[in-house]
């Protein structure tokens, strides 16, 4: 066999060492890539062989698995401790042991929890603790990589376990990002606004998708009764202070009428302009002088939302602030000042100069209805 | 008789259909389970049922296909109950105008869901 590979080889050979050094490398290559390519090739063959049959795996422990919950859930309708019901956490403890059924297991268990509530939602939520799931992932919180803490304190928070707190208290200043924010979340799905308390020390940042997150939390919550977020209007953190203005916006919050108009000349641009719009939101008339006072100190930007302001709450006290904007330079300012103007005082807006610069406006404004 | 008690189930959540199955048939309702839409309408068509309950989100053919099927094509008066998740409120709303009869947000309690099931047959 090998005498006959040798004779197919050599007169390859023999070309081969007579080709010129770039042919030669060439070749080199091309053999080198082919080669690369099959091994490859089989690679990924491979690959999906395991990911079939790990998927394959995957969906029969399912299936085992949401067949033990029914049965035990079946046994704990008829409120008797069965030793069926024994043997199902006796399994379940045994396969949780190892991380692939464990997370096959948590998985399940997800899956009725989140379409269930009441007497069934508190079965199984005891059938976690029971199978030692909630003492894995309470060891996870510690020493682990970053991930594998946030997602033992998402698993936790999704099981409603409150008897962890102080352990994910210490999180809220981990040093990952996402840790921090999963440990925010936590305590605001199980205290509802009082999990809100990290706010008053926070000196990190709370992005908006952060805030987001956590506005979606406390849109789960029962108690809708926000509580005082004076402290947080007031909080040296812009992101704190920002997510506070969300909150009073959300809840419609007239009560925090005066610490509104106090943020108005706030250091931070972004924090203006949200004050704006919330204070257009809620309409609080008493801004008026504020803005009336100070608003050639506001930026375009700010002036803009001011406007906006007045679109929503301008009366015939307001008509000569308007005037005056109706020939401003901004392109926006001058429509909603024109528009405003003609509301509220008709024969006012006919004697407006007429300029070049605004001519359009007042010509489209004029023609409108 | 019979048909009386038939109710057909269109949920593609598996582990919640079978624990909602074996709560009906406790209470001595016979259950049919369809995964998505188009079972359920094979299913309503083949068993004529007393009641649907019926997901609004769902492969193949929705929640409010299957509404729209029962009352436009085959014409049937029965109670359809729907379930939704949070933030389905327009499909909720849709839900009602193709002739839904009642609707329960997800996470639902399953105790509350046959009060409402007995409810909804007594008034039928």
């Amino acid at each position: 066999m090998c005498l006959f590979i040798l004779e197919f080889l050599n007169p390859i050979i023999r070309h081969y060492q007579h080709l010129p050094k770039i042919l030669q490398v060439v070749w080199v290559t091309t053999l080198f890539l082919i080669i690369i390519s099959i091994i490859f090739i089989f690679y990924l063959q491979y690959l999906r062989y395991r990911l079939k049959v790990e998927d394959n795996l995957k969906e029969r422990l399912s299936s085992v698995y949401e067949r033990n919950l029914l049965q035990y859930l079946f046994d704990d309708e008829e409120k008797k401790s069965t030793k069926q019901q024994k043997n199902i956490i006796k399994k379940l403890k045994k396969d949780a042991q190892d991380p692939f059924k464990r997370e096959i297991i948590v998985k399940s268990l997800l899956k009725l929890k989140q379409e269930v509530s009441g007497s069934t939602a508190d079965a199984i939520e005891k059938l976690y603790v029971k199978t030692n799931l909630k003492e894995v992932a309470e060891q996870n919180l510690k020493n682990n990589p970053w991930y594998a803490v946030a997602k033992a304190i998402k698993e936790l928070k999704l099981f409603k376990i409150k008897e962890v707190t102080p352990k994910i208290k210490l999180l809220l200043s981990h040093s990952v990002k996402e840790v921090q924010n999963e440990a925010q979340l936590f305590l605001v799905n199980i205290f509802g606004f009082e999990g809100l308390d990290f706010l008053n020390n926070l000196t990190t940042n709370l992005s908006d998708w952060n805030q987001i997150e956590l506005l979606e939390e406390l849109h789960e919550i029962k108690n809708q009764q926000l509580p005082n977020i004076t402290k947080w209007l007031q909080s040296k953190n812009d992101d704190v202070v920002s997510f506070a203005l969300k909150l009073t916006k959300k809840y419609n919050s007239y009560e925090y009428a005066d610490e509104l108009i106090n943020l108005i000349s706030h250091q931070s641009q972004p924090i203006r302009v949200a004050v704006i719009q919330v204070i257009t939101h809620l309409q609080i008339f008493e801004s008026k002088a504020v803005f009336k006072s100070k608003y050639d100190y506001f930026s375009e930007i700010e002036q803009v939302e001011i406007m906006k302001y007045f679109n929503e709450v301008a009366d015939d006290s307001d008509v000569d602030f308007i005037y005056k904007n109706c020939n401003h330079t901004n392109f926006d300012i001058q429509f909603m000042a024109s528009k405003i103007l003609k509301h509220l005082n008709q024969s006012k807006f006919e004697k407006l100069s007429i300029t070049n610069g605004n001519v359009k406006v007042y010509n489209y404004i004029k023609s409108k209805n | 008789m019979n048909n009386l008690k038939n109710i057909i189930l269109a949920e593609d959540n598996s582990t919640l259909s079978q624990l909602i199955k074996f709560r009906l048939q406790k209470e001595g309702f016979k259950v049919f389970l369809a995964k998505d839409g188009k079972e359920a309408i094979t299913l309503i068509e083949q068993n004529k049922p007393s009641l649907i309950l019926t997901d609004i989100m769902m492969p193949f053919v929705s929640g409010l296909e299957v509404i729209s099927h029962v009352r436009n094509k085959l014409k049937l008066t029965i109670p359809i109950l729907v379930f939704s998740a949070a933030g389905q409120e327009e499909m909720v709303l849709k839900a009602f105008n193709l002739g839904a009869t009642d609707f329960m947000g997800k996470p639902f309690s399953p105790n509350e869901l046959i009060i409402r099931i007995k409810k909804l047959l007594a008034v039928n």
